[in-house]
C-alpha cells in the first residue's frame, strides 16, 4: 500500500512518465542473485540481479536497497530489450526543516493544544516563509509558528518528490515491449574492503613455521548484504583519490597444484585476474553492516623458516645508548620451502609456544603483494639481549669531494647461546670503497655492505672497518 | 526436542548465534609495553595506555554435530578483531565475525525506516495519553512520521511524545560481539582456546634506589607497573608482562565504535524578536556530556614488604620468550577494569656503584659563553649489571627514583629513565646538575687554515673541570663533533671514544682543578 502511493507521488512530476515502478529487492533472496568483489583500497564492485517487470515504453524505476556508500556515476542496468534514457542519484534527504521549506505557498494543516484543558483546535495555515522562523497566514491572521509557546502539531499532506530518507537511485528505461525480464545492476561503493591477516607460528629450533591466512573483510557501507557470492581481488587497482599505477605485477603465475591443506572456508583456486589476483569466497556469506569477517585462505605446516638477528645503519654516526639487534623472521615463498603461493599484502603476526605450549605473540609487520618464489622477511622486533653500538672514530676529507669514515660497531650478546649479526651499513656514494676492515665484507649492493658477525655466548665482538666514498 | 533444535540449529541464521558462550573457563593475559620509553604517568587514571595485551582464553563448548555460529561473550571490548584465533577446535571454522552495529536511539530510528511504530503523545495538562500507530519516513536527523497518509514531524510541536518500538531492527546489539560459524563433525564437550589482542593495556618498570650510608652501595628495587585501563576485567588470571621492543603495526587497533545519533532537528521555532542568529551562537551549540570519569585507579601493591629475608617476598618470575623478557606474576590475581598493579620484579642489596661528572659541549656553538662562564657539571650514577658487581639481571626500561639516606631522614636525589639493560652492561642514571663540581669551557682561539687545497676552521679549547667537594671527583667531559664533522687535532691528553664521543675522563683531586686544551677542525 505505501510503495502505491509513493509511486503514484513520483508519477505526479515525471514529465515523460508512463509507468513508474519500484525495482523490486533481490537483498535476502537468492543468494546467487548478488555478487559482491571486493578490492584492497575501500571499493567494491556490487552486481545483483533484479526482476524486473515493465511496461512498454519508458519506466522509471528507484533502487532504494543498493550500497549507503554507492558511487551513483558507476551505476549500470542491463537487461534484455531496454534502453537507458537517464539515471538519477537523488541526495536531497528529508528533513522536517526540508519539509517545511517546501511548503512555502502550501496549505498546512495546524492543531493548537490549549495548555489549559488540553482542547485541539485544528485550522488550515499557509506557509509564507520559512526564515528563521515559520510565518503562517491564517484565515485573514498572520501568524508566527509557536511564537507563544504553545504546543502546536504541523501536518502535512505529503512528502515532497524528490526528497528521501536515504540518498536514493532512480533509473529511467525504454522497454522494447512489456513483460518481465531479469536485469543485472552493477555499481561501485565505497565503505568495504578487504586485507589479508596472516599468523605464524614459528618455531625457531625446528626452523619451521606454520602459516595460517585469514581474509579480513570489513563493511562500513552503511548496509547489509545477505547471501552473498564473494571474491577479493588482490594488488592495487587505480581509483581517482589513488591515481597511482599498479606497482605489483606478479612475476610468476600461480601455480594451479597448489599443495597446502585448505581450511573450511578457503579458496579453492586463486584465479589470475589482469595483473591481479581473484580469490573466490567457497561459500556465499553475509557480510553485515559493521562487521568484520574473517574467512581462512590459507594454512600450512611445516614452512622452512629462520631467524636472522641484524642491525642497518643508514649513515656513518655513532649511537648511545646502544641499539638493540632486529629480529627477522624469514622464509621462502616456494614449493619446495612448504609454500609456493601468492600472498596478499597484509599484516603478519609472529607467535612463539611459551614454556607451557601457549602461543605467544612476538611482534607483527606487514608484507606486501608477495608473489610466489619471493622471500618474505618479517621484522618482529629487537632482541633484548643483543645490542650494536656504532662509533664513529673518526671522518676526514680526503679531496673536496671525498671523505673517509672510521668505525666501530662494538656488538655484545648477554644470550646464553652464541648468536650471528648481521651489520649492514648503508652511506657509499660515488666510488665506494673498503680500505680497511676487521673481516671481510659483502656488498649487498652499490651502497651498502654487510658484514655477519659471530658473537659468543654472553661475549661482545669488535668490528671497525674504513671506508672511503665521494659525494 | 532434540532434533527439532537441531534443524532450527542447521538453518542459516543472521545474527542469531545458536549458541552462547557466556565466559572464558579459564584466562591468561599477557602485556606489552607501548615502548621502550616507559610511560612513567601510568598509575594516572587519566593517562592512556598505549601497549597491547594478547588474552588467551579457554572456554568449554557444547556443540551439536554439523553446522553451529558460536557468539564469545566477555572478551575485551578493546578486542583488535583480526587478531582472534580460535584453536583446537575438532573441526572447520568457516568464518569469525565482529558486529558492532550497537543498539542507541539513533540506530533504532535508522535501522526502522519504513516500518510501523506507535507514537505516544500524553498531555501535559490532564495526562492524558493517547497513541497512534505511525510509520518512519525519515530520520534519525530530525524524525518525520507517517500518520494515516499524513506527514508530522516528531518533537516539534511543543507537545509531550515519543516512539514506541515493538521489536528491535535486526543485527543491532547491546555490545559488540565476536562470534564464530563453525562445523564439527560430532557433537559434543570441546576445550577450545581463543586467544586475541586487546587494546588499553600497558607496563612499564620501576625502581627505586636507596642509597645507603656508605655512599659507596645502594640497594635497588625494581617493581613491575602495569595497567589495565579498559572495561573488562580478568578474574583469576595468570598475568605476564613482557619486556623488549616488539614490532607493532598502526592497523592493529580496536575498532572505534560509533553509532548514528538522534537528534530533534525541526524546522526553526519562530519568535516574534529579533535574536536568531546572535541567540544562536551564545546557547551552547550541544550539549557535550564529559565522559563519565573513570573510577580512581586502584593501585594494589602485593608483596609489598621489602625484607632482607628474600624468600618471603612474593617475587616476579622471569623467563625467556622468544628474544624477549618475560615476567610472569607470582599468582593468579584479578586484573580489574582501569586498574593498575605493581608487584616487585627485583630486590638487590649492596650494589655498588660510582658517582661520575659529566659534561658535552656541543661543537662549534661557544659564542654564547662568556669568557669566565662557569657551568654545573650533570650527576651521573652508574652501576654494571654483573652479577659479581651485586645485579646481573635483565633490567626492563622504566623510571629510576634515587633516595639518598641523611641521618633519619631520606632524602630523594633525582629521577630519570633507563633504557632495556642486558646483563654486562653498565646501567647509567642522569640525576641533575652538581652543585659542587663545574666546568669551564673557554674559547682561545678561531683562525682558517688551508690544507691541500680543503680550508679548515680551528678553534682552540681550553677547559677547566673544578672540584669544590672535599673528596677526589671522576669527571668525564664530552666533546659533540657534529657526527664526525668535527676533527679533535690537537689534545693536552688523550681522549677516549666513549658514548660515541671523544671523551675525557678525568680524576679531580679534592677542591682542585684541572684543565685540558685541545684543537677543533671543521672543513669549510
Amino acid at each position: 500500500m505505501i510503495k502505491a502511493q509513493l509511486t503514484r507521488i513520483g508519477c505526479q512530476v515525471t514529465t515523460f512518465s508512463v509507468a513508474c515502478i519500484m525495482a523490486s529487492s533481490a537483498f535476502g533472496g537468492d543468494a546467487s542473485k548478488l555478487s559482491l568483489t571486493i578490492y584492497n583500497n575501500d571499493l567494491a564492485l556490487i552486481q545483483e540481479m533484479r526482476p524486473l517487470d515493465l511496461n512498454a515504453g519508458r519506466n522509471k524505476l528507484e533502487f532504494k536497497d543498493v550500497s549507503a556508500s554507492i558511487r551513483p556515476e558507476t551505476v549500470s542496468l542491463t537487461a534484455p530489450g531496454i534502453g537507458i534514457v537517464e539515471q538519477n542519484f537523488d541526495f536531497d534527504l528529508l528533513t522536517p526543516e526540508k519539509l517545511m521549506e517546501k511548503a512555502v505557498g502550501h496549505q498546512v494543516q495546524i492543531v493548537r493544544i490549549n495548555p489549559g484543558n488540553g482542547a485541539q483546535v485544528t485550522e488550515t495555515a499557509t506557509v509564507l516563509s520559512v526564515n528563521n522562523g515559520v510565518v503562517l497566514k491564517i484565515g485573514d491572521r498572520i501568524e508566527v509558528l509557536r511564537a507563544d509557546n504553545v504546543p502546536t502539531r504541523v501536518i502535512f499532506d505529503k512528502v515532497p518528490e524528490n526528497l528521501r530518507a536515504h540518498p536514493t537511485l532512480s533509473v529511467t528505461v525504454d522497454a522494447d515491449k512489456a513483460g518481465h525480464r531479469d536485469a543485472t545492476l552493477s555499481y561501485l561503493s565505497t565503505g568495504l574492503s578487504w586485507k589479508a591477516d596472516y599468523v605464524a607460528l614459528f618455531d625457531e629450533k625446528a626452523h619451521k613455521l606454520d602459516l595460517q591466512g585469514w581474509i579480513t573483510l570489513t563493511n562500513t557501507s552503511g548496509t547489509t548484504f545477505s547471501n552473498a557470492t564473494t571474491q577479493l581481488v588482490a594488488g592495487d587497482v587505480n581509483t581517482l583519490e589513488n591515481p597511482v599505477q599498479s606497482q605489483w605485477q606478479p612475476n610468476a603465475r600461480p601455480a594451479r597444484t597448489s599443495s597446502f591443506n585448505e581450511s573450511g572456508g578457503s579458496t579453492a583456486t586463486n584465479r589470475p585476474l589482469a595483473d591481479f589476483y581473484v580469490y573466490p569466497l567457497k561459500e556465499t556469506t553475509t557480510v553485515a553492516d559493521k562487521q568484520t569477517k574473517q574467512v581462512g585462505f590459507l594454512d600450512v605446516t611445516g614452512v622452512a623458516a629462520n631467524k636472522v638477528y641484524q642491525y642497518f645503519a643508514a649513515w656513518f654516526q655513532s649511537i648511545d645508548p646502544p641499539a638493540h639487534a632486529e629480529v627477522v623472521v624469514q622464509f621462502k615463498n616456494s614449493v619446495t620451502g612448504g609454500l609456493g603461493t601468492q600472498l596478499p599484502a597484509g599484516v603478519t603476526r609472529v607467535y612463539v609456544k611459551d614454556i607451557d605450549g601457549i602461543p605467544k605473540f612476538v611482534g607483527e609487520n606487514r608484507i606486501e603483494h608477495t608473489p610466489q618464489g619471493s622471500e618474505v622477511s618479517v621484522k618482529i622486533g629487537e632482541a633484548f639481549d643483543i645490542t650494536v653500538q656504532p662509533t664513529l672514530i673518526a671522518q676526514e676529507r680526503v679531496t673536496f669531494f671525498r671523505s673517509r669514515y672510521q668505525m666501530e660497531y662494538l656488538i655484545r650478546n648477554a644470550k646464553k647461546e652464541a648468536a650471528t649479526v648481521l651489520i649492514k651499513q648503508c652511506g657509499l656514494w660515488r666510488d665506494g670503497k673498503v680500505i680497511k676492515e676487521s673481516q671481510k665484507s659483502t656488498a649487498l649492493d652499490a651502497r651498502t655492505l654487510q658484514w655477519s658477525i659471530a658473537v659468543p655466548a654472553e661475549g661482545e665482538t669488535k668490528l671497525s672497518f674504513t671506508v672511503e666514498s665521494g659525494w | 526436542m532434540r532434533r527439532w533444535l537441531w534443524l532450527l540449529f542447521s538453518l542459516p541464521m543472521v545474527g542469531n548465534a545458536n549458541i552462547v558462550s557466556p565466559k572464558p573457563d579459564a584466562v591468561s593475559v599477557t602485556i606489552y609495553r607501548a615502548s621502550e620509553e616507559g610511560n612513567p604517568d601510568l598509575a594516572n587514571p587519566e593517562t592512556d595506555a598505549e601497549g597491547i595485551a594478547l588474552i588467551s582464553e579457554v572456554r568449554e563448548l557444547e556443540l551439536p554435530a554439523g553446522e553451529s555460529l558460536i557468539e564469545f561473550v566477555g572478551v575485551a571490548q578493546t578486542i583488535v578483531p583480526q587478531s582472534a584465533r580460535l584453536e583446537s577446535l575438532p573441526g572447520v571454522i568457516v568464518e569469525t565475525n565482529f558486529d558492532y552495529k550497537l543498539i542507541g536511539p539513533g540506530e533504532l530510528i535508522n535501522n526502522s525506516i519504513g516500518q510501523y511504530v506507535r507514537l505516544v503523545r500524553t498531555d501535559a495538562d490532564s495526562g492524558k495519553v493517547t497513541e497512534q500507530r505511525a510509520r518512519l519516513v525519515s530520520g534519525p536527523s530530525g524524525v518525520l512520521l507517517d500518520i494515516d497518509g499524513k506527514i508530522e514531524a516528531l518533537d516539534c510541536s511543543g507537545a509531550r511524545e515519543k516512539l514506541v518500538f515493538d521489536s528491535m531492527p535486526e543485527n543491532l546489539r547491546a555490545k559488540p560481539v565476536l562470534s564464530a560459524k563453525v562445523r564439527v563433525a560430532t557433537a559434543g564437550k570441546h576445550r577450545v582456546r581463543l586467544s586475541y589482542l586487546a587494546m588499553g593495556f600497558d607496563w612499564s618498570a620501576n625502581y627505586v634506589a636507596r642509597i645507603q650510608s656508605d655512599g659507596r652501595t645502594l640497594d635497588l628495587t625494581g617493581w613491575v607497573t602495569l595497567a589495565n585501563k579498559q572495561d573488562t576485567s580478568f578474574v583469576d588470571a595468570p598475568v605476564q608482562v613482557i619486556a623488549g621492543n616488539i614490532e607493532r603495526d598502526e592497523s592493529t587497533q580496536a575498532i572505534a565504535v560509533s553509532s548514528a545519533y538522534y537528534s530533534n532537528q525541526c524546522w526553526p521555532i519562530g519568535q516574534w524578536y529579533w535574536m536568531s542568529h546572535s541567540t544562536k551562537l551564545d546557547m551552547p551549540l550541544a550539549v557535550m556530556m564529559p565522559p563519565p570519569p573513570p573510577d580512581m585507579a586502584l593501585i594494589e601493591r602485593k608483596a609489598m614488604r621489602v625484607s632482607d629475608d628474600l624468600e618471603e617476598v612474593l617475587m616476579i618470575k622471569q623467563r625467556d620468550l622468544g628474544d624477549y623478557k618475560l615476567y610472569e606474576l607470582p599468582f593468579k590475581t584479578e586484573l580489574a577494569s582501569r586498574q593498575v598493579k605493581q608487584v616487585m620484579m627485583t630486590h638487590n642489596t649492596s650494589v655498588p656503584f660510582e658517582k661520575v661528572y659529566t659534561y658535552t659541549e656541543n661543537g662549534f656553538s661557544l659564542d654564547s659563553h662568556d669568557a669566565a662562564m662557569v657551568i654545573p657539571a650533570r650527576t651521573l650514577l652508574r652501576m654494571q649489571n654483573k652479577e659479581a658487581l651485586g645485579l646481573g639481571k635483565p633490567l626492563p626500561a622504566g623510571n629510576v627514583v634515587v633516595m639518598e639516606a641523611d641521618g633519619d631522614q631520606t632524602l630523594f636525589s633525582g629521577m630519570n629513565t633507563i633504557k632495556d639493560v642486558p646483563i654486562g652492561l653498565p646501567v647509567d642514571v642522569e640525576l641533575g646538575s652538581a652543585f659542587d663540581v663545574q666546568v669551564s669551557p673557554r674559547m682561545l682561539k678561531e683562525y682558517t687554515r688551508a690544507e691541500e687545497r680543503i680550508k679548515y676552521h680551528y678553534v682552540d679549547m681550553e677547559v677547566a673541570l673544578i672540584n669544590g667537594l672535599a673528596e677526589p671527583v671522576q669527571f668525564e667531559y664530552r666533546q659533540e663533533v657534529e657526527n664526525g664533522n668535527l676533527a679533535i687535532v690537537k689534545e693536552s691528553s688523550r681522549h677516549i671514544m666513549h658514548k660515541g664521543l671523544p671523551t675525557w675522563a678525568v680524576k679531580i683531586p679534592p677542591r682542585s682543578h684541572r684543565v685540558i686544551k685541545y684543537t677543533l677542525r671543521r672543513p669549510e
